[in-house]
C-alpha cells in the first residue's frame, strides 16, 4: 500500500490530471460567469496537456511535446477568441451571466 | 471509320443542320432565308443519297448481279454509342437496297414537299418552326430509315413520332388539334412500349441487336430453338415489334389516330401521314425480315391484321364526306395492303407499292391541299364540285393519282397492288390455316373495289358536276401558284411511269428480256420465310385481269352515282330504310372511338380518378407528405423544451451521454461454446465481444467448479473424468479496465459411442454473473 | 487591510517560487540517473526517491487546491489567482515529466500572457456577480456529476492499470533507443520533432494563431457586430465605462 504513496509512476500524473480535468468540468458546470467558465476550460485543457506528456514520457515518444506544444497555442487562441466573445458580449448585454445568456435557443 | 467511305451520316446531318437553324435562329431570319435553309438542306441530303447511290452502292450491286460480290450494303460506324456488359450498340448507319430505296423515297418526296410547302405556307406566322420541324422530321426519318440496329432505328421511330406530335398540333390554338397530336403520341407510345418489349426479347434470345447480325446464323439459330410458352422467341419478338408498327403503321387496333392527325397542315399530312412516317412499321417489318422468316405465326398475325385493316378502312373511306379524312382512311388501308405484303413475305411487292403509294398519296394529299385552299379551307366533299376547269393542273393530277391508287393500268398502283395480290393468293406455311392466303386475296380484292369506288367518288364529287359552294368560296377559286402544282405535276409524272420498275414476273416478258428491276434490286436484302405456291402466267394474268375489271366497274359505279352530285336515288337510298343504318354506321366509323372511349378511356379515367383520390391524395399527401410533418411538428414541440439555449446543460448532456457510451462499451459481451468430440472429451470456444478490451485480454476457465483456474486460452479441451453434468465457469478479465467477468453453464458429457453424434447438450440456462 | 484577492495573489507567488525552487530540483532528482528499480516496486516508477513522492504529493496537493480554488471564489481575481498558481504547480509536474521546455512554455503562455489577458478583461469587465452559482436545472447537473463521477472512476481504474503494463517501464525511456535520456523533452529535442516529424502541426499552429487574432480583434471591436443590440438589457452606461479598443 505504500508503494502507491512512495513509487510514484505514469498512473499517478495521469490520474491526477483526470482529476484536474473533473474539477474544471464542474467549474464549467456550475458556474454562471463566463470569465470562470473560461478559466475552468483553461484548467482542463491543462489537464489536457499534462494527460498527453504524461504518456509522452512513458511511451519515450518525443511526439507528444510536440502535440503539447500545440495544445497550448490553441489554448492561447481560445482564451484570446473567448475573452474577446466574452468582452463583445458583456458590451452588448453588459452582463456575462451564462443563465441569462440564453440566445441559441432562437 | 474508313475515309473512303462514302459520308452516309451526311444525308442526315444535312436536314438536321437545316432544322436546328430553323428552330434555333429561324425566327430572326426572313422568310426567304429560311426557305432556302428548308428546301436546300433536303435537297442536299437527296443529292448525297443519290450520289451514295449512283456511285459506291450502285459498283457494289452491279458487281452482285454480276456474282462477283456479295450483296451490296455500305455501312459507316461513328462510334460506340452503349457498352455496357454484353450490350453493344453502335451507332452505326447501313445503306443496303433497301434502305436505300428508302431514303431516296423520304429525300425525293421530302423534297418535293418543302418545295410546296414554301407555297402552301406562305402566309403562316410560324414559318420558321414548320420548316424546322419539317427538316428535323426529315432527319429523323432517314436515322429510322439507316440506322443499323434496332436502337438507332428505335431514335429515328421516336423521333418521328415526336415530329408528328408537333406538326399535327401545329395549329394548337384550337383545342382540337392539340388534341389530335396527344392522341396521336399516346396511342403511338403503346405501340413504341410493346416495340421496346420486343427489343429486349430479341437482345434476350440473340445477344445483338444489329440488323447484320441478325442475318448471321448464330442469330437465325436462337431465334428459331429458343422457345417460350411453345413458340419460338422470333413469333413473340415479332409480335411485339410488330404491335410497334401498328401503332406507326396505322393498322388495327392503333390506327385511331390517323384520321385525327388530318388536323395538321396538309403538307405534313403528305409527307408523314401519307408517304414516309407511317409506312416505319412496313419498313421496320422488311427490315427485320430474317427474323420474321424465322416465324410464319407471326407473319400470318401481321398478314391477317393487314388484311383486315385494308378492308376495314377502305369501308369507311366510302362515307367520309370529308376530304382529308377519306384519303386518311384510304392511306390506313393502303397501308393494311402493304403490311399483307409483308406478311406474307412478299416483301418486294410490299416495298413496292410503299413506293408507289409514297407518290401517288403524297400527290393525292398534296391535291387536296390544293384544293382545299381553293375552297376557302373547307375540305369538305359535299360542297365542291365542277372544279375541273378551275383547277385544271390540280384535276390533272389527281387524276393521275386516282387512277394509280385504284389500281387502273397502266398506273404505278396497278403494278404494286398486283404483286401483293398475286403474293397473298399464292402464300402458303407451315402451320397456316388452309385457305389462309386465298382469304387474304379476298380481302384485299375487296378492298380493292373499295379503294376504287372511294377514290372515284371523291373525284367524280370535286370535279365534275356543278359546283355546290356558295358564291362567296366560288368567287375565291383559283388555281395554286406553281410552287405548289409544281411538285404535283411532277408527283403525277412519277406516278404514271413508276409502275414499271416493277413488271410483273412473267414468262413471255422475262423470254424478251423484261424483268422485275425494283425486284431484282431488293432482293439482296430481305428474305421470305414463305415459299410461295407456283403460279402459271395465266393464273398471274387471271388475278391482274379480275382486280382490273373490279377497279373499273368500281369507277364506273361511282361515275353512275357521284358524277353530277350524289345521285337522288343514293341520296333517297341512304337517307331512309334499312340501309340507311348501315350508311350511319359506316359514315360514323363504325363508332370505334366511342368503343375505345368506353372500353380503355372510361376505365382509365376511372382508374386514375381513384389513383388520385387513394393514392395521391391520401397515401401520399396525407400518409407520406403531410403525415411526417405532423410528427416532425410533435416530436419538434416536445423535444424544443430540451433546448433551452443553456450552454451548461447542454454540456451535461453531451457527459451524460458520453458516460453511457463509456458505461455500453465495457461492458463486453462474453459467452462460450462447446462440443464434444470424444467420450469424456470436450472442447470450449470462448465468444468474446469486447472490442478494444480484448487486447492483453485473459480468459480462464473452471472446469471443476472448485474456484481454480483449469485452462486458459480462448480455444481449450478438457477431460473429464466421468459423464454427467459438469457446471463449467468461463472467466475473462478485459484489458482495459482489467475487470473480471465470467458465464457458467452447466453441460452434459456423454460417455457413449453412440452418443457422441449428439454431443454435449446443453442443460438449462446460460447463467452469466459479475464479479 | 489587504483585500481578499491579495492572499490568492500572495498564494501564486508561492507558487512561482515553489517553481523556481523546485523545479530544478524535481529534474534532478528525476534524472539522478536511471535508478534500477527496486525488486517489487511497481514498474514505471520515476524513481524511487522519497524526495520524488514528496514533491509529487506536494505538487498534485497544490495543483487540485489551486483548480478547487478558481471554481469556487466569487472574486475573479482571486479566482485568476488560484489559476497562475494551478499553472506554476502543473509546470513543475511538467518538469517532472522531463518536459523541461513545456515546462517553461506553460509558465510564460500560461501563466504569464493568458493570465494578463485574463486579468484585462477582469478589469474591463468589473462587475462582481450577484449570484455566482448556476442553480438552474440541478437535476440534469447532478446527473451530469454522477456521470462525471462515474468517469472518474472508471478511468482512475484504467489509468492506473497504465503502469502495469510491461511497456511502461520508466527507465526505458527510449524504446527506440534513438533518444538518451540526457536529451529527452530538452529544446533541442523538441525543435528537432517539431521542424521534422511536426511541421505540419506547427505550421497549423500559425495558422490558428493568426486566425485567432484576426477573430479576436474583428469580436472585440467596439462598434462591430451586435451593436444594434446594446440597449437590449442595456443600463445606461457612458462612453467612460466603455471598453477601450483592443
Amino acid at each position: 500500500m505504500s508503494d502507491i504513496f512512495f513509487h510514484i509512476t505514469i498512473s499517478h500524473f495521469l490520474i491526477l490530471a483526470a482529476v484536474l480535468f473533473a474539477i474544471g468540468m464542474v467549474g464549467v458546470l456550475v458556474r454562471r460567469n463566463a470569465l470562470i467558465v473560461m478559466m475552468s476550460i483553461e484548467i482542463m485543457l491543462t489537464a489536457g496537456i499534462l494527460t498527453i506528456l504524461a504518456f509522452a514520457r512513458l511511451h519515450g515518444d518525443m511526439g507528444g511535446h510536440a502535440f503539447a506544444l500545440v495544445l497550448i497555442a490553441i489554448a492561447a487562441a481560445e482564451a484570446a477568441v473567448g475573452l474577446a466573445i466574452i468582452v463583445a458580449v458583456f458590451r452588448s448585454k453588459r452582463h456575462v451571466d451564462l443563465e441569462r445568456l440564453h440566445h441559441l435557443r432562437d | 471509320m474508313d475515309a473512303t467511305q462514302p459520308p452516309i451520316y451526311l444525308i442526315i446531318l444535312l436536314p438536321l443542320l437545316g432544322a436546328v437553324v430553323n428552330l434555333v435562329v429561324g425566327r430572326k431570319l426572313s422568310r426567304r432565308f429560311v426557305s432556302v435553309v428548308g428546301v436546300g438542306s433536303v435537297a442536299a441530303s437527296l443529292a448525297v443519297t443519290v450520289s451514295i447511290i449512283a456511285g459506291p452502292l450502285w459498283a457494289q450491286y452491279t458487281a452482285a448481279q454480276a456474282g462477283e460480290a456479295a450483296s451490296p450494303w455500305l455501312q459507316q460506324t461513328l462510334y460506340t454509342w452503349i457498352e455496357t456488359g454484353d450490350l453493344r450498340i453502335e451507332l452505326a448507319f447501313r445503306l443496303d437496297t433497301l434502305s436505300a430505296l428508302m431514303a431516296l423515297i423520304v429525300t425525293f418526296v421530302g423534297f418535293l414537299i418543302h418545295v410546296y410547302s414554301v407555297g402552301y405556307m406562305h402566309d403562316e406566322p410560324r414559318y420558321a418552326a414548320y420548316f424546322g420541324y419539317l427538316n428535323l422530321f426529315t432527319a429523323s426519318m432517314l436515322v429510322l430509315v439507316l440506322g443499323e440496329n434496332l436502337p438507332v432505328m428505335f431514335i429515328g421511330w421516336e423521333a418521328v413520332g415526336l415530329c408528328s406530335y408537333l406538326l399535327i398540333g401545329f395549329w394548337f390554338e384550337k383545342e382540337k388539334n392539340a388534341d389530335a397530336g396527344r392522341k396521336a403520341f399516346v396511342v403511338n407510345r403503346i405501340g413504341d412500349f410493346a416495340f421496346i418489349l420486343g427489343m429486349c426479347l430479341l437482345f434476350y434470345a440473340t445477344g445483338t441487336l444489329s440488323f447484320a447480325d441478325f442475318q448471321g446464323p448464330e442469330a437465325q439459330r436462337n431465334l428459331l430453338e429458343i422457345f417460350m410458352w411453345g413458340e419460338p422467341v422470333a413469333t413473340w419478338a415479332g409480335i411485339l415489334l410488330f404491335i410497334g408498327a401498328c401503332g406507326k403503321t396505322a393498322q388495327i387496333p392503333l390506327y385511331v389516330w390517323l384520321p385525327d392527325a388530318m388536323a395538321g397542315p396538309t403538307p405534313v399530312s403528305a409527307i408523314i401521314h401519307g408517304a414516309t412516317m407511317v409506312t416505319a412499321g412496313v419498313y421496320m417489318v422488311a427490315r427485320m425480315s430474317y427474323m420474321y422468316a424465322s416465324s410464319t405465326t407471326a407473319m400470318a398475325i401481321v398478314a391477317g391484321i393487314g388484311a383486315v385493316t385494308a378492308l376495314f378502312s377502305a369501308i369507311i373511306a366510302l362515307a367520309q364526306s370529308d376530304l382529308k379524312k377519306v384519303l386518311a382512311y384510304s392511306t390506313v388501308s393502303q397501308l393494311g395492303f402493304m403490311v399483307t405484303a409483308v406478311g406474307v413475305g412478299a416483301y418486294v411487292a410490299g416495298i413496292f407499292h410503299l413506293l408507289t403509294h409514297a407518290f401517288f398519296k403524297a400527290g393525292l394529299f398534296l391535291c387536296a391541299g390544293s384544293i382545299i385552299h381553293a375552297m376557302s379551307g373547307s375540305g369538305d366533299i359535299m360542297k365542291m364540285g365542277g372544279l375541273r376547269k378551275r383547277l385544271p393542273l390540280t384535276h390533272i393530277s389527281f387524276l393521275a393519282f386516282c387512277l394509280a391508287i385504284a389500281g387502273i393500268f397502266p398506273f404505278s398502283g396497278f403494278f404494286s397492288k398486283d404483286e401483293i395480290l398475286v403474293g397473298a393468293l399464292t402464300a402458303d406455311a407451315d402451320g397456316w390455316w388452309m385457305y389462309y392466303g386465298e382469304f387474304l386475296w379476298l380481302l384485299l380484292t375487296l378492298a380493292a373495289a373499295c379503294t376504287a369506288f372511294y377514290i372515284f367518288r371523291v373525284y367524280f364529287l370535286v370535279f365534275s358536276g356543278e359546283s355546290r359552294a356558295d358564291a362567296a368560296t366560288q368567287a375565291h377559286i383559283h388555281e395554286s401558284p406553281p410552287l405548289v402544282t409544281l411538285p404535283l405535276l411532277v408527283l403525277a409524272a412519277c406516278t404514271a411511269v413508276l409502275g414499271f420498275v416493277g413488271i410483273p414476273k412473267l414468262g413471255f416478258l422475262q423470254d424478251i428480256g423484261v424483268g422485275n428491276a425494283i425486284s431484282a434490286w431488293l432482293d439482296s436484302s430481305v428474305r421470305s420465310g414463305i415459299v410461295p405456291m407456283e403460279i402459271t402466267d395465266g393464273g398471274k394474268l387471271r388475278v391482274m385481269g379480275l382486280v382490273l375489271v373490279v377497279a373499273i366497274s368500281a369507277v364506273l359505279t361511282a361515275r353512275a352515282l357521284y358524277a353530277r352530285g350524289v345521285s337522288p336515288r343514293l341520296e333517297a337510298w341512304t337517307s331512309r330504310g334499312p340501309w340507311a343504318r348501315v350508311h350511319k354506321v359506316v359514315s360514323d366509323k363504325f363508332y370505334v372511338d366511342e368503343l375505345y372511349e368506353l372500353i380503355v378511356l372510361r376505365p382509365f379515367r376511372a382508374l386514375a380518378r381513384g389513383l388520385f383520390v387513394f393514392v395521391d391524395r391520401f397515401v401520399i399527401d396525407t400518409v407520406f407528405v403531410a403525415g411526417p410533418a405532423k410528427v416532425v411538428d410533435l416530436v419538434g414541440a416536445a423535444v424544443r423544451k430540451v433546448q433551452n439555449g443553456q450552454v451548461q446543460r447542454y454540456l451535461a448532456a453531451i457527459l451524460v451521454g458520453s458516460a453511457a457510451i463509456f458505461f455500453l462499451a465495457s461492458r463486453p459481451a462474453i459467452s462460450f461454446e462447446h462440443e464434444q468430440v470424444e467420450p469424456y472429451e470436450v472442447t470450449f470456444e470462448a465468444m468474446v465481444d469486447a472490442g478494444p478490451a480484448s487486447v492483453d485480454a485473459e480468459i480462464e476457465w473452471d472446469f471443476l467448479g472448485d474456484g481454480e483456474a483449469d485452462a486458459t486460452g480462448p480455444e481449450v479441451s478438457h477431460r473429464f473424468s466421468r459423464s454427467g453434468e459438469h457446471e463449467v465457469t468461463m472467466r475473462f478479465r478485459d484489458g482495459v479496465f482489467g475487470r473480471w467477468r465470467s458465464v457458467s453453464r452447466t453441460i452434459e458429457v456423454a460417455a457413449q459411442e453412440e452418443s457422441q453424434g449428439a454431443g454435449a447438450r446443453d442443460r438449462g440456462a446460460e447463467r452469466g454473473s459479475r464479479q | 487591510m489587504i483585500p481578499r484577492s491579495g492572499y490568492s495573489a500572495i498564494a501564486a507567488l508561492c507558487g512561482a517560487v515553489l517553481v523556481f525552487f523546485l523545479a530544478p530540483g524535481a529534474a534532478a532528482a528525476a534524472e539522478s540517473g536511471p535508478p534500477a528499480p527496486p525488486p517489487g516496486a511497481p514498474e514505471g516508477a520515476l524513481g524511487n526517491t522519497a524526495a520524488v513522492a514528496l514533491l509529487f504529493w506536494v505538487l498534485a496537493l497544490a495543483t487540485v487546491a489551486g483548480a478547487v480554488f478558481v471554481i469556487t471564489r466569487r472574486n475573479m481575481v482571486a479566482g485568476v489567482m488560484g489559476l497562475v498558481f494551478t499553472f506554476f504547480a502543473v509546470a513543475v509536474l511538467y518538469a517532472m515529466l522531463y518536459a523541461h521546455f513545456l515546462a517553461v512554455l506553460q509558465v510564460l503562455v500560461y501563466a504569464g500572457a493568458i493570465m494578463v489577458l485574463f486579468v484585462f478583461v477582469i478589469m474591463i469587465l468589473n462587475k462582481p456577480e450577484d449570484e455566482p452559482w448556476a442553480l438552474t436545472g440541478l437535476v440534469g447537473k447532478a446527473i451530469a456529476g454522477l456521470a462525471l463521477l462515474y468517469f472518474l472512476m472508471r478511468l482512475g481504474g484504467v489509468l492506473w492499470g497504465v503502469r502495469e503494463k510491461p511497456a511502461a517501464s520508466g527507465a526505458e525511456l527510449s524504446p527506440g533507443g534513438t533518444i538518451q535520456s540526457g536529451d529527452f523533452g530538452s529544446l533541442a529535442e523538441v525543435g528537432r520533432v517539431l521542424f521534422s516529424d511536426y511541421v505540419f502541426a506547427f505550421e497549423a499552429i500559425a495558422l490558428i494563431l493568426l486566425s485567432a487574432v484576426v477573430g479576436a480583434i474583428t469580436i472585440a471591436r467596439p462598434g462591430s457586430g451586435s451593436s444594434s443590440q446594446d440597449a437590449d438589457e442595456g443600463a445606461a452606461v457612458g462612453d467612460g465605462e466603455r471598453a477601450p479598443d483592443a
